[in-house]
């Protein structure tokens, strides 16, 4: 028996009565037996299929809650329910959940890029190139006989790698990006004078440039898109109706662990390197010797790893070194 | 400050504060296997969830003696969800490949807004039952064509100034469209509150800030040297300051509404709500969540709505047999998942 106040369909005025839920009827204060069977129930509050509802006076019991309850339901209500072991279980079990979701993430990730033809990676490519163009691009002052040096030895490594058609490489002088190398989805690869004139050689060039080409064979950037829209797209789904978490927290959330990524994909890249300067018949230390004189400035200490999408300079190269002994 | 209180009317009984009887502890096993399931179904479960979540708050917010039902369908929600879900997607792609098909998408938006927002507060009135009676949303399009497209617009325009009519039209949309059992809300709001309010909580602050960003600049150009930091120091000062302005603006709208707010002739609102402890609720629930890595949600959302409730008071015509519940119909949660997603929120 479950005792309450009684409300009659369409009616907010209330009866005190009974409801026997074992025998579906309702006993009113007045002594009538009305039969009444449950559509739903929460908190204290019954719903009965003819738009009548009955408020208990107390909980409500477990073995009524029992009987209206499907198994899945049951299961539910016995995990939600309030212990120290239900809590630390339920802990456990959302961190391997989180590590486990990110990596099939990073698993899922290579093959979903492979899905997406290579003709939209090279439109993303060039929009995206387009963009920086115009904002942070002006036209190359290096010498043409330097740039065609560095031009012949690209093609010479392009031969050696994977990649299909051979994306463009362009120079540019840019204030802005300053000494770097860039490469868009599916090429183009852009040069800045600024880094030209820091590396001496053009050989120390060509070895960014094969860095670059790694990036563009790996589709690394493809991978960097899938990997940060599907984490947000999870985080969102997850977070998304759960007030109290902005939407800013969210995306930082998502940015730092995206960084972690990259970092990864820039030591892959710097192996490849490795490997396609010694294919094409270079001597693979200029990998190292490239990236000694490029980050020469930045002390290894000052770097903010966790925020940054490359590792730390020194990372880079012992990763080398060790590479350059494996190949010894 | 203290808005004049309402004329307490007297056949009305003693004003009594709400109640809210959620428990942290109770809340947390929720909270835990609501986010749990959510990922494990990559999502799915997110819509059942959102309806545990709202039944348990709703059910243990009690007026008078009586605790508020939620009736949403999960399913409802999920579809809903699916659909915003898939629009914003399409939106984003036309935005990136097809920009002149994404103008057109962005015009249609415009005018979708208000038939949206409608659909919403329907939606949100309609699975909102108290005393075994749904509530009731009816508004009009172009009604909330101009509170929620126009005034917007119009406020910038006007350098901020017409800010009080826009945030009154909006309330005033949202709070007396709504009715229950047959009987309208009414919040009664003047444009004189909201102004007041507005030069006190808003213009006086934004201008002493301005000020002291004046003083403070002036300091530094004559120091020199240590510039970078202090303008560091300021913009963040400027940021806060801000944004503190903001909750508070928030607060104080919320304090005029429930200060205004009454159903016909039988129940009437008003609160002792007070700007300072709520910010300060809001702002320590912010850094303990920060500080807990999001473990402290479930307090701090249980905190916040046992203050609310405690600080709002209603005095209630103890005779509900005036009150005739209508026939339901089923409603679709398009408008309120697209409310959701896109972060807007209207009032209660």
């Amino acid at each position: 028996m479950i005792r309450g106040k009684y409300f009659a369909p369409a009616s907010a005025v209330t009866i005190s009565a009974e409801y026997d839920w074992q025998n579906k009827q309702l006993i009113l204060s007045t002594g009538a037996y009305i039969p009444m069977c449950v559509e739903s129930f929460q908190g204290r509050q019954i719903f009965f299929d003819n738009g009548a509802s009955l408020v208990a006076d107390t909980v409500l019991p477990h073995e009524f809650i029992d009987t209206q309850h499907n198994k899945v339901q049951r299961g539910i209500a016995i995990m939600e329910l309030f212990s120290w072991r239900n809590i630390l279980f339920l802990v456990m079990a959302f961190i391997a959940l989180i590590l486990t979701l990110r990596i099939v993430l990073v698993y899922a990730a290579p093959i979903t890029v492979n899905l997406i033809p290579l003709s939209l990676e090279r439109e993303i490519g060039e929009l995206g190139y387009n963009r920086i163009n115009d904002m942070h691009f002006e036209p190359s002052r290096i010498e043409l006989d330097k740039r065609l040096d560095i031009i012949e030895m690209y093609k010479e490594l392009h031969r050696y790698s994977q990649v299909e058609t051979r994306p463009e490489l362009f120079f540019h002088s840019s204030e802005t990006i300053g000494a770097n190398a860039l490469a868009f989805p599916g090429g183009p690869i852009v040069v800045t004078d600024e880094l030209i004139q820091k590396l001496d050689k053009p050989e120390l060039v060509a070895a960014v440039l094969a860095h670059e080409l790694a990036h563009i064979e790996e589709r690394h950037s493809m991978q960097q898109i899938v990997i940060v829209s599907g984490s947000l797209a999870i985080a969102s789904v997850i977070f998304g109706a759960e007030e109290g978490i902005s939407e800013d927290f969210l995306a930082a959330i998502v940015n730092l662990y995206a960084f972690q990524h990259s970092q990864s994909f820039e030591l892959a890249s710097d192996a490849y390197a490795h490997q396609l300067l010694m294919k094409a018949g270079y001597s693979p230390s200029l990998m190292a010797e490239a990236l000694e004189a490029l980050l020469h400035e930045t002390s290894d200490k000052s770097e903010t790893l966790w925020f940054s999408t490359h590792p730390a300079k020194n990372e880079r190269l012992d990763a080398l070194e060790a590479l350059t002994l494996d190949s010894n | 400050m203290q808005e004049p209180h309402p004329q307490l009317d007297q056949s009305l009984g003693k004003p009594r504060p709400m109640r809210f009887s959620g428990l942290t502890s109770e809340y947390f096993g929720i909270w835990l296997s609501n986010l749990l399931l959510s990922i494990i179904t990559l999502g799915i479960y997110s819509a059942w969830a959102k309806v545990r979540r709202l039944q348990y708050f709703y059910n243990h917010t009690y007026l008078d003696d009586y605790a508020f039902g939620y009736h949403a369908e999960a399913i409802q929600i999920l579809k809903g969800r699916v659909i915003v879900v898939g629009t914003l997607i399409l939106l984003n792609i036309a935005a990136s490949f097809f920009p002149v098909i994404y103008t057109f998408l962005i015009i249609i938006l415009f005018f979708a807004i208000p038939y949206l927002i409608n659909l919403s507060l329907e939606f949100n009135a309609k699975i909102t039952s108290y005393r075994n009676l749904r509530f009731k949303f009816s508004g009009d399009y172009w009604e909330a064509f101009l509170t929620f497209q126009i005034m917007p617009i119009l406020t910038v325009l006007s350098l901020g100034l017409l800010a009080p009519v826009a945030v009154k039209k909006a309330f005033g949309y949202v709070y007396n469209n709504l009715s229950y059992g047959g009987k309208h809300l009414t919040a009664d709001l003047t444009y004189t509150l909201f102004y007041l309010m507005f030069l006190k909580v808003v213009v006086l602050p934004i201008l002493a800030m301005l000020g002291l960003v004046y003083i403070t600049t002036a300091i530094q150009l004559n120091l020199d040297g240590g510039i970078e930091l202090g303008m560091f120091i300021l913009v963040f000062g400027v940021y806060f300051t801000i944004l503190f302005i903001f909750v508070i603006y928030r607060i104080c709208c919320l304090r005029l509404v429930f200060n205004a707010l009454r159903l016909d002739s039988y129940m009437r609102f008003s609160n002792t709500i007070s700007s300072t402890r709520l910010l300060w609720i809001l702002f320590s629930n912010l850094v303990a969540i920060v500080f807990t890595v999001g473990l402290a949600i479930p307090w701090a959302q249980v905190r916040k709505s046992r203050y609310l409730c405690d600080n709002i008071q209603t005095q209630t015509n103890p005779d509900f047999s005036d009150f005739i519940g209508t026939a339901q119909k089923a409603q679709s949660s398009i408008g309120e998942e697209f409310a959701d997603f896109e972060g807007v929120e209207l009032g209660l």
